[in-house]
C-alpha cells in the first residue's frame, strides 16, 4: 500500500497536519481535564467549608440559645414548681429540640419536656451516671454528646448540656441537657442552593452517615468510610466522584462535611472541550486529506504521464513528446525527458543509417569474398586443365604409348614434362595456401592407416632418394595404431612437403622418416643430413616465400610454399611443426598431430545404420 | 617393373566422355595403346548417344560438363534397361573433396583421379576392371609382361 508515491504524500500530509494537531490536543486535554479538576475541588472545598461553618453556626447558635436559657431559669430549687415556660417556648420554637431537661447538681431530673411525648413527675429520672451529666458538671463546660439516632423516628440526634450558674454564687447550680435533631441541619443543607449532580452530607466520626439530601439514606443509618485527600474517589453509592471533606470538631465530637459532584458535572467543561478538539481534528483530517491527495495528484500524475510516455517510446513510438504543463520542476523533467527523446531518436536513426551502411558494406564484402571463391574454383580448374593435358602427353610420349623419337627429342620430351609438374606443383600450393587462407579448406575426417600411409610416402620418394644417391629410411613405431581418423591426402602433403625439402636440401648423407606415437599424438619426423638452416632464418623459414637467400633458390629450387602449407595444414588439424638444425651438420623437422583413434559415438552409430 | 600386356584389352569397345578435347585424347591414346577400341562425346548427350549404340564394355566419364553433365548423363544410363549394367567409372579433379564420395553415392562404380598419369593408368584400370565381375572374367590371365633388365 505504501508503494506508490500518490499514497505516500498523501499519508505524509495528514501526518504533518495531524500528529501536531493530536500532540497538542491531548496535552491541552489532559492539563484542562487535571484544571477542570483541581478547580472542581476547590469549588467543592468552598462549598464544604461553607456548609461546615453553617454548621458551627447553627451549633454556636444553640450553645447561644441554651446558655441564654440556662441563666435565665437560674431557679434551681428541689420543688416542681419550676417555670418552664422559657424551656416550653425554646421547645416549640424552632422546632429544633426534642427534649430538654434540667438536673440538679445530684443529677436528678427536675424538669423533662418532650415534644414527642408527655413526661409526667414519675418520668424524672437520675442521670447523674450518664456522661451528658457529669461532664458538664465536672468541666463546667458545654458538653457535646454523640449522635444517637431516635428510637421512634430512627432520625439522628444530637445531645448537648451545659452547666447552669447561680447568679450570686457562681456555682453550678444545675445541668441543662438539651436534645435536638440533626434534621435541622439537613434543612439547612438541602437549604443551601445545590445542583442535582452534587450530594453534600455529613458523617459522623463512626461512618454514620447523619445528614444527607436523601433522607432514607439517614434513616438507613448508612455508613461511609471518608476519604483523607480531596480528590476523584468511589463515592456513597460507589461511582466515582470528585469528593471533598472537611472535619468539624466539637469538643469531643466530630464531623466530617463531605460533598461528592459527579466526574460529568466536574469535568462538563473539559468533556466539552474534548469534544471540540476531537471535532477540529477529525475536520484537519479530512481537509489534509483532500489537501493530501490534491498534492499527491499535482505532483504524481505528471510522473504517471511522463512514465506512461517512456513505456510508449520504449514501445516503438519514438516520435511521442511527454505533455508538459506550467513551469515547475516537473515540467523542466518533462521537457528534458522530450530533449532526451528527441536526441535518442536522432541517435537511433544515425545508427540506422550506419547499420544500413555496414550491412551494405557487410554484403559487398561477402559478396566478393564469393567471387573470389568462385574466381578461385574456375582459376583451379583453368590453371590445371592445361597442365594435366601437357603432362599427360608428354608422359604418353616417354612411356613409349606414342611413336618414336631420338635421344635428343626424348631429352626436351623430359624438360617439358619436368617443367610442367614443376608449373603445376607451384599452382596447387599457391591454391591450396590461399584456400586455407581464405578459410576454404576442409579437413576430411575419415580413417585411414597410418602404417600403409607411410609406405606409400616411402614408396613415392624412393626414386628421388635412389636418384641423388642418398640413404633413405623409413622407421613406423608399431604402437602406433592401425587405424587413424583424420585427413590422409593432407597428412600426406605434409609428410612429402617435408620428405621433398629434406632430399632437396641433402647432397649427401641419409634421409629418415619416423612415425611413432607419443602420448595422445602421432608424430612424424623427418631428419636429414643436409645442409641445415642458420639460425636467424629458424624463426621465418615458414613463412611463405621466405628462402634463405636467392642464390639457395636457383640452387635448391622450390617456391618457398612448402614449408608454410606445411605450417598451415598441421595448425588446421590442431598440430604442431617445429624444426632444429645445424648448419652444415643437418636439420629435423617434427609434425605432432593429435591421433584421433575413432569417429565420436553418435557418428559411428550413424554410419553403422 | 612388369610392363602390362599390351594386349589387354584387345576387341574391347570403351567411352570416354570428357569436355576437354586434351582430357580426350590423353584417354583415348592411353586405351588405344592397350588395345581398347574408343568412343567418343564431348559431353553428357553426346556420351548418352554414342553410348546406346556402341554398347561398350565400360565407360570413363568426366563429371563437369556443358549441356549435360556426368550426373545428368549417369542418371538416364541407370534409368534405361540397356544401359543400366554397363560399368561406369568417374573421373573426378583431385582438389575438391567429397566428389569421389558423392561419385560412389549417385551410382558410379568406382573412380580414377584427373589428370590420368600415363606411368599408372594400366595398373590404376586393372584394379578398378577387376573388381567388376563381369569384366575381369574377360580379363587374360597373363597380364603381365616380365621384362628383363
Amino acid at each position: 500500500m505504501f508503494y506508490s508515491l500518490r499514497s505516500r504524500v498523501s499519508f505524509g500530509f495528514i501526518l504533518l497536519a495531524v500528529t501536531p494537531l493530536l500532540v497538542a490536543g491531548i496535552i491541552l486535554t489532559d492539563r484542562n481535564f487535571k484544571a477542570q479538576g483541581e478547580e472542581a475541588i476547590q469549588t467543592e472545598l468552598q462549598l464544604v467549608l461553607r456548609v461546615a461553618s453553617e454548621i458551627e453556626n447553627f451549633i454556636q447558635l444553640r450553645e447561644n440559645e441554651l446558655k441564654l436559657l440556662a441563666n435565665a431559669s437560674n431557679v434551681v430549687t428541689s420543688t416542681s414548681q419550676f417555670d418552664q415556660t422559657g424551656l416550653f417556648d425554646l421547645l416549640l420554637s424552632e422546632n429544633i429540640y426534642d427534649e430538654i431537661s434540667i438536673t440538679d447538681t445530684a443529677g436528678q431530673e427536675i424538669t423533662h419536656i418532650s415534644r414527642l411525648e408527655i413526661v409526667t413527675q414519675a418520668d424524672l429520672v437520675d442521670r447523674s451516671n450518664e456522661s451528658v451529666f457529669k461532664l458538664p458538671y465536672e468541666t463546667k463546660n458545654i458538653y457535646y454528646g454523640p449522635i444517637a439516632f431516635d428510637e421512634t423516628t430512627g432520625e439522628p440526634t444530637m445531645v448537648m448540656s451545659l452547666p447552669m450558674f447561680d447568679l450570686r454564687s457562681g456555682q453550678v447550680s444545675g445541668i441543662l441537657i438539651a436534645e435536638f435533631r440533626f434534621r435541622s441541619i439537613w434543612n439547612l443543607i438541602s437549604e443551601l442552593n445545590l445542583g442535582r449532580q452534587r450530594s453534600v452530607y455529613i458523617v459522623d466520626r463512626l461512618d454514620r452517615i447523619i445528614a444527607h439530601p436523601n433522607p432514607s439514606i439517614v434513616l438507613r443509618e448508612q455508613k461511609f468510610t471518608v476519604p483523607s485527600t480531596d480528590n476523584i474517589h468511589a463515592g456513597l453509592n460507589g461511582e466515582q466522584v470528585v469528593l471533598v471533606s472537611e472535619n468539624i470538631q466539637l469538643g469531643e465530637q466530630q464531623f466530617t462535611v463531605v460533598s461528592e459532584v459527579s466526574l460529568d458535572e466536574a469535568f462538563d467543561g473539559a468533556r466539552s472541550m474534548v469534544g471540540i478538539t476531537a471535532a477540529i481534528l477529525v475536520v484537519t483530517l479530512i481537509v489534509a486529506a483532500g489537501f493530501g491527495l490534491a498534492a499527491a495528484y499535482r505532483i504524481v500524475t505528471p510522473i504517471e504521464q511522463l512514465a506512461k510516455t517512456a513505456e510508449t517510446i520504449a514501445g516503438g513510438d519514438y516520435n511521442l513528446q511527454a505533455p508538459v504543463q506550467g513551469s515547475d520542476e516537473l515540467a523542466k523533467l518533462a521537457k528534458s525527458f522530450n530533449r532526451m527523446t528527441g536526441q535518442l531518436v536522432q541517435s537511433i536513426s544515425t545508427l540506422d543509417q550506419k547499420n544500413r551502411d555496414l550491412r551494405i558494406a557487410t554484403n559487398r564484402i561477402k559478396e566478393e569474398a564469393r567471387l573470389k571463391s568462385e574466381f578461385m574454383a574456375t582459376m583451379s580448374h583453368e590453371l590445371r586443365t592445361p597442365l594435366n593435358a601437357m603432362i599427360g602427353f608428354t608422359g604418353i610420349m616417354l612411356q613409349g604409348m606414342g611413336g618414336e623419337f631420338d635421344d635428343d627429342a626424348r631429352h626436351m620430351i623430359e624438360r617439358i614434362e619436368s617443367n610442367s609438374i614443376r608449373l603445376r606443383n607451384l599452382i596447387n600450393e599457391i591454391l591450396d595456401l590461399a584456400k586455407i587462407e581464405a578459410g576454404r579448406m576442409e579437413l576430411v575426417s575419415a580413417p585411414f592407416a597410418p602404417h600403409r600411409l607411410t609406405q606409400s610416402w616411402h614408396a613415392q620418394m624412393e626414386a628421388l632418394a635412389r636418384e641423388k644417391n642418398l640413404e633413405f629410411t623409413v622407421n613406423v613405431d608399431p604402437a602406433v595404431p592401425g587405424t587413424l581418423v583424420g585427413d590422409a591426402e593432407r597428412i600426406t602433403q605434409i609428410a612429402v612437403n617435408l620428405l621433398s625439402n629434406a632430399f632437396k636440401f641433402t647432397e649427401k648423407g641419409s634421409v629418415n622418416l619416423s612415425v611413432y606415437k607419443k602420448a595422445e599424438f602421432l608424430v612424424i619426423e623427418v631428419k636429414d643430413t643436409g645442409i641445415g638452416i642458420p639460425p636467424h632464418a629458424l624463426n621465418f623459414i615458414f613463412d611463405e616465400f621466405r628462402q634463405l637467400d636467392g642464390s639457395s633458390r636457383r640452387v635448391y629450387g622450390g617456391s618457398g610454399l612448402g614449408l608454410a602449407i606445411v605450417r598451415n595444414l598441421t595448425q588446421m588439424m590442431q598440430g604442431t611443426v617445429k624444426v632444429t638444425s645445424e648448419l652444415g651438420k643437418g636439420s629435423i623437422f617434427t609434425v605432432t598431430l593429435p591421433a584421433v583413434e575413432q569417429l565420436a559415438e553418435t557418428e559411428l552409430t550413424l554410419s553403422a545404420t | 617393373m612388369n610392363k602390362i600386356q599390351r594386349d589387354v584389352l584387345n576387341g574391347w569397345d570403351v567411352v570416354v566422355v570428357d569436355d576437354e578435347i586434351d582430357s580426350l585424347e590423353v584417354a583415348t591414346r592411353l586405351l588405344k595403346f592397350y588395345g581398347a577400341t574408343v568412343h567418343t562425346g564431348m559431353n553428357g548427350k553426346e556420351g548418352l548417344e554414342v553410348i546406346r549404340k556402341v554398347q561398350p564394355r565400360f565407360i570413363l566419364s568426366d563429371l563437369s560438363m556443358p549441356e549435360m553433365d556426368g550426373w545428368g548423363m549417369l542418371y538416364e544410363l541407370k534409368h534405361s534397361r540397356e544401359t543400366a549394367a554397363i560399368p561406369i567409372f568417374a573421373l573426378t579433379a583431385h582438389a575438391m573433396g567429397g566428389d569421389r564420395e558423392r561419385a560412389i553415392m549417385a551410382g558410379f562404380h568406382n573412380y580414377m583421379t584427373k589428370p590420368l598419369t600415363p606411368a599408372t593408368f594400366m595398373q590404376d584400370l586393372l584394379r578398378l576392371l577387376s573388381d567388376e565381375a563381369e569384366l575381369h572374367n574377360l580379363l587374360p590371365k597373363n597380364l603381365f609382361v616380365s621384362t628383363s633388365s
